[in-house]
């Protein structure tokens, strides 16, 4: 099953939230800011994403440009939620500034967090050589 | 958004205390700070310090029914300090009880400037933070 649900650039263009899914997982990919403006927007989300019940749910930071302590927040309740059902959130590749406010909160050691990798992340894995070395870090 | 003054070394800037203008705020405040050539970690660390005491303003000051819910952010160098100053003429409200997923802001504020000071009155709440400017390339 596969999914795609954007945030309303017209609401806030300065967030996005794209949704793909399969059996497996959901990999949940922000870009922009994540403030007061669009923490409820994320919560809601994976609020729903709780209630669909996948094993495991991946948020892919990397295109976030500005994490402060509302979305630490959401983060940090999504996983206890999931963790009091034996499922899991993973937090893929923070950038610098997400890495610090993870870092200074101590949620770094929290929260599961998969390291930075050297390439982009899109729903289709890559292809040849250089795919094999991405993906191998890539949660399943 | 109201442009108080506009020079080089000094920012002020007083809006209405939204959420909106909160990033808006946080986005005029970094490219501020890159104006005058701070490194990238103390950019970095005193955006993300500026937000959290805007949020603070924007979740905690002001009834939701206020009509002129203000918070203004002043920073200046002095003496190779970053001197900022954040306040509103609210009434400081503590956060709900609840799980604890929040109230992290101060702590990060703490974490992220060399000195922090929170004042509280009948006339609003101030908080003040500094760090060193230590401009690249010098």
């Amino acid at each position: 099953m596969m999914d795609d649900l954007w945030s309303d650039p017209v609401r806030d263009p300065g967030f996005g939230v794209q949704v793909c899914s399969n059996a497996q997982r959901s990999w949940v990919s922000l870009r922009g800011e994540l403030d007061l403006v669009s923490a409820s927007h994320l919560r809601q989300v994976l609020a729903q994403l709780c209630r669909d019940g996948y094993p495991k749910i991946v948020v892919d930071l990397s295109g976030l440009e500005f994490l402060g302590a509302v979305g630490l927040a959401v983060f940090h309740q999504v996983d206890d939620q999931l963790r009091a059902v034996d499922r899991q959130l993973i937090l893929y590749r923070p950038r610098r500034l997400a890495r610090r406010a993870l870092a200074i909160t101590g949620l770094d050691t929290v929260l599961t967090i998969q390291p930075v990798t050297t390439r982009s992340l899109t729903c289709n894995r890559p292809r040849g050589r250089k795919a094999l070395l991405a993906n191998r870090n890539r949660p399943q | 958004m109201r442009l108080r003054t506009a020079a080089t070394e000094w920012f002020d800037l007083a809006v209405e205390a939204s959420p909106v203008n909160a990033r808006q705020l946080r986005v005029r405040f970094q490219e501020w700070l890159q104006m005058l050539g701070a490194p990238v970690t103390l950019v970095d660390n005193l955006t993300l310090a500026v937000y959290e005491a805007l949020a603070n303003v924007v979740e905690h000051a002001y009834p939701p029914d206020c009509a002129h819910p203000l918070m203004r952010l002043q920073a200046r160098v002095d003496h190779r300090q970053v001197l900022i100053t954040i306040s509103d003429h609210g009434r400081w409200r503590a956060p709900a009880s609840g799980p604890g997923y929040r109230g992290r802001g101060l702590a990060m504020m703490r974490s992220l400037t060399t000195a922090l000071h929170l004042h509280r009155s009948a006339e609003g709440t101030t908080v003040r933070m500094r760090a060193p400017l230590r401009c690249s390339g010098r």
